[in-house]
């Protein structure tokens, strides 16, 4: 299987570059592309119309291609891939609506493979956790891999999109042929928890009402002060978004970050649905030494592994944003370990596998998927 | 030709030095941006370094705060436990007052053999009752850490004689021989808390005594070593009790222990006693080791270390009376009884008509005033939860009301209410004495004779009565220590008294202000240095309360109560002003 990279700042420069890499020796069957809001989505979608290249993509909070971080562009990665090893699936859904979509994908895919396995963008409408559990229902302990789609970080609507559809309230889905395809991944995310333990006393789905009996917003406050400060007359939460719930579940910690708040009852969105009566602790970045860290778990999970002929990261905003112009050193170094192919998008919540083989739906993680033909 | 090669040599040499020349600036410009963006990591690292620490910081204080706010939602609710249990222990202590009460009286009627029995039985089990309630009272005190200690002064062939009239009777039932001494040369005059102590004995006595079918039980208190004002004593307590198996040593000191007879029943108890035990004596910073042979006997040994005391101090100990006849001279007198149970009225109206002692019963507050009002009493017994108010707060009318005709009349409280508070109150405003529910008629009459005989040693006076002028110079409660130290020269004591009277508004001032301040350091450091001033000048009431005080507010120990004990000290203070005052004018008219 061959692949490409690409990346241009406009629709046009894009346009020419994939005409370019478009030869004898290289026909592209698949691209898994992530571009900025900013970008005119519709045209761009029409260029692998117009190759008759099936595309499975999201918009982004910033980009990556090999070694190098984006911002407001689009990359794409150009595989020759056996039309036969891959489908590309669309479907409308929201937060409630999120396990009957995964379920709904879970289904199309066994349609397909015998072994389907799954990459995922959504819109932020979905709830991640949903759509495993869906999944799962289907297909217990499933590969599932993927991100929320972004927006630059403007809180406004992320899109999946497809050759067909670009919408605000999708999840679409790239199912592999397990047969015919070899799927790897893992995420790690190094967040440590601070403080005591704290308790949500009030909830609903992802929107937290009290914590240890109190307005939530006045409990983050009271810890974080500033941080989770909201802009201007905007409900958006600047900064909290690095300093996420880990969540307590059955002994294992699942990070969840706030995203906006709601003044008027002193609650608070996150980014993943938490559960009323659950425990958390509160989290905060680790030092710059987790880069060194994550590189060194990401190579002890190659071990053994197929060297992949392309990789796709979702790597979290709030990473990013806590590790500013550093996080291009844990990029780079990624890219180092295999030297090939590789794109990915600064993601508002990502799909990955645990170093035990659970998918989960994270914030603040990178979530890292090596793909390869057999 | 040749010219024009050369041109194009030239020309070719300047176009790779331009070339070489840019490539050079373009590295350059590389090398720039490499470092423009290293600068740009470093700072931004540092900036995140500076953010992390605050955040760390306001984590760890908001932390704290919830850990601060969980701690007193944890005292809440432990105050609130404790209050239940010592509420529940009052609805409990209450009607077995009266099945106890009522059964000392029917078993004083003629009864048949088969009805003696009976009586017996509800007796004995209303005792089994109140050893468990007592018990589960001391342990949930304890593991709320709530025990105080409180080091007094005693004396320790006084203090054995009381243990050996509780349980002398006791042993005498199952024909024991009950030996307590006091080893030759251990010092006397101990300073400790020995209300635990009396616990820890009795308890110990007591299971002997149970375990016990034929044989002896010794106490024996032996000094192993002194060292400066210390003493390690070892308290022995040994019996031909039924033993404990090796196997259940260690187990006996954890609760609901239990331990079996020789015929292999469990014997009768919550298996509380001996973790109560084992926990007053860490408290007391003691230790306990037993030492057993199944079916021989068992031998406990307590080892503690004590503060000792010469000469003088037998005369402030606690004095046992061995003697609980009725004095003939009480049928003269008259008592008045505060109390709104009926059963506990009934029982001691038969009891006081045994006794050929006449008795005015008072059933709420109200009418105990219109009582105290008109009647001058000998003796007055009151029960602390009245209907209409609080039996504390009702003597303390009277200590505080210089006109009454009950103003220095002997009180002694009776009540099943458990809380260590009370017994500080009640001491603070001069209670002569205070005893649990339900009592026995032996220890009320050895109650009552204390608080009277205390009420008229040396003559018709009460001792701890405001001095006239006819009284004998420093033969009252107040002042001892002035009179034992300056009585040979009462010039002395007429000036320190006048010291004394313009230092404590001062001090009560200051008092006040670190109060308000919440500076309890100034606070301790304020009471710590009058306190020994209130010591020297022997003014009883005033120094248990600020003893009390300084105790509490010691490193913020437990400032709970501090408003509650400030206010008793400044109404103290004041009556106290008026005793010195009156002893001045004594000592005006003696010195002159």
């Amino acid at each position: 299987m061959k692949t490409i990279t690409l990346s241009g700042h406009s629709v046009a420069d894009l346009s020419e570059k994939i005409n370019q890499s478009i030869t004898a020796d290289f026909k592209p069957t698949l691209a898994i592309s992530f571009g900025s809001v900013k970008c005119d989505l519709v045209a761009y979608v029409k260029i692998f119309n117009d190759h008759d290249i099936q595309l499975f993509g999201a918009s982004s909070a910033g980009e990556f291609i090999n070694e190098d971080r984006k911002e407001e562009s689009i990359v794409v990665l150009l595989l020759d891939m056996d039309p036969a090893a891959f489908a590309v699936y669309h479907q409308e859904a929201d937060f409630g609506t999120s396990f009957s979509a995964g379920h709904k994908l879970a289904k199309f895919g066994l349609d397909k493979f015998k072994d389907p396995i799954f990459l995922v963008t959504f819109s932020m409408t979905i709830n991640g956790e949903g759509v495993i559990a869906g999944v799962h229902d289907l297909i217990p302990r499933e590969k599932i891999f993927g991100g929320m789609a972004g927006d630059d970080f403007a809180m406004q609507a992320t899109y999946s999109f497809t050759n067909d559809q670009i919408s605000p309230s999708s999840l679409t889905g790239l199912v592999l042929d397990g047969d015919k395809i070899q799927v790897d991944g893992v995420a790690f995310c190094g967040w440590e928890p601070i403080g005591g333990k704290n308790r949500i006393t009030k909830s609903k789905d992802n929107i937290v009402y009290e914590i240890n009996g109190q307005p939530a917003m006045d409990v983050v406050k009271g810890v974080f002060g500033n941080f989770y400060e909201t802009l201007e007359n905007h409900d958006v939460l600047m900064g909290a978004a690095q300093y996420p719930f880990q969540m307590i579940k059955d002994g294992k910690y699942v990070l969840r970050a706030a995203l906006y708040s709601n003044e008027d009852d002193g609650s608070l969105i996150l980014a993943g649905p938490v559960e009323e009566g659950q425990e958390f602790r509160f989290s905060v970045a680790p030092g710059f030494e987790v880069i060194d860290d994550t590189l060194e778990k990401f190579k002890e999970f190659a071990i053994n592994k197929p060297k992949p002929e392309a990789v796709i990261l979702f790597s979290c905003k709030a990473r990013h944003m806590s590790l500013g112009p550093l996080v291009e050193d844990e990029l780079a170094g990624i890219h180092e370990i295999w030297g090939k192919d590789m794109i990915g998008f600064f993601t508002y919540g990502e799909i990955g596998m645990d170093i035990d083989g659970n998918s989960n739906f994270y914030n603040e993680t990178c979530s890292l998927v090596m793909i390869s033909e057999k | 030709m040749q010219k024009l090669e050369k041109i194009a040599e030239e020309l070719s040499r300047k176009i790779n030095e331009q070339v070489a020349s840019k490539e050079q600036s373009q590295e350059m410009i590389r090398q720039v941006e490499k470092i423009v963006k290293e600068i740009v990591k470093s700072e931004f690292r540092l900036k995140r370094t500076l953010r992390d620490n605050e955040i760390t910081n306001a984590v760890l204080k908001n932390t704290i705060t919830e850990l601060e706010r969980q701690n007193e939602i944890i005292e809440k609710q432990s105050k609130f436990k404790e209050e239940l249990f010592a509420s529940i222990s009052h609805e409990l202590r209450t009607p077995l007052h009266g099945i106890l009460g009522m059964s000392q009286l029917i078993s004083r009627t003629d009864m048949s053999e088969k009805q003696t029995n009976f009586v017996n039985v509800i007796k004995g089990s209303a005792d089994n009752l109140l050893v468990i309630i007592n018990d589960i009272l001391s342990l949930t005190k304890m593991n709320a850490g709530k025990i105080e200690l409180v080091e007094r002064p005693f004396y320790l062939p006084d203090f054995l004689k009381e243990i050996e009239g509780v349980l002398k009777l006791k042993a005498e039932e199952k024909n024991l021989f009950l030996r307590l001494e006091v080893a030759p040369d251990t010092p006397k005059n101990i300073v400790a808390d020995h209300i635990r102590i009396y616990q820890i004995l009795i308890n110990l006595l007591n299971n002997s005594i149970k375990f016990t079918e034929k044989g002896w039980i010794l106490l024996k208190i032996e000094s192993l070593a002194k060292r400066g004002d210390k003493a390690d004593l070892l308290f022995t307590i040994e019996d031909t009790g039924i033993g404990i198996e090796k196997e259940k040593q260690e187990q006996i000191f954890e609760p609901f222990s239990r331990v079996h007879d020789l015929e292999g029943g469990v014997i009768e108890g919550a298996g509380l006693g001996l973790n109560i035990v084992k926990k007053l004596m860490s408290l007391l910073g003691g230790k306990i080791s037993v030492e057993s042979k199944y079916g021989s006997g068992t031998c406990f040994k307590l080892y503690l270390t004590c503060k000792i005391l010469d000469g003088e101090v037998a005369e402030i100990t606690d004095t046992a009376i061995d003697e609980i006849e009725i004095p003939s001279t009480w049928k003269d007198l008259r008592f008045l009884y505060i109390e709104d149970n009926p059963t506990n009225i009934l029982y001691a109206k038969h009891l006081f008509l045994e006794w050929n002692i006449e008795i005015d019963i008072a059933e709420d507050c109200a009418k105990s005033r219109e009582k105290l009002k008109n009647n001058k009493y000998d003796c007055i017994l009151s029960d602390v939860k009245l209907p209409d108010g609080n039996g504390i707060d009702l003597i303390r009318e009277i200590r505080e009301n210089f006109n009454s005709p009950n103003y220095q009349t002997p009180v002694l409280i009776l009540t099943a209410s458990a809380s260590e508070h009370e017994r500080i109150i009640t001491e603070a405003i001069n209670i002569q004495s205070y005893m649990g529910k339900p009592f026995r008629p032996t220890h009320l009459i050895k109650e009552m004779k204390r608080a009277i005989d205390n009420y008229q040693k040396d003559g018709s006076e009460p001792t701890y009565k405001i001095p006239m002028s006819s009284e004998p110079v420093g033969k009252n409660k107040y002042f001892t220590l002035l009179y034992k130290n300056f009585g040979k020269n009462l010039s002395v004591v007429k000036e320190m008294l006048e010291i004394f009277k313009t230092q404590i508004p001062v001090t009560l001032e200051k008092l006040e202000k670190h109060h308000n301040d919440k500076n309890y350091e100034g606070f301790y450091f304020e009471i710590h240095r009058i306190k020994s001033t209130i010591k020297i000048v022997g003014l009883p009431q005033l120094l248990e309360l600020a003893m009390v005080m300084e105790r509490d507010t010691y490193e913020a120990a437990d400032v709970t109560m501090i408003s509650d004990y400030l206010d008793k000290f400044k109404k103290q203070a004041a009556i106290d002003i008026h005793i010195i005052e009156a002893e001045l004018e004594r000592l005006s008219k003696n010195v002159a």
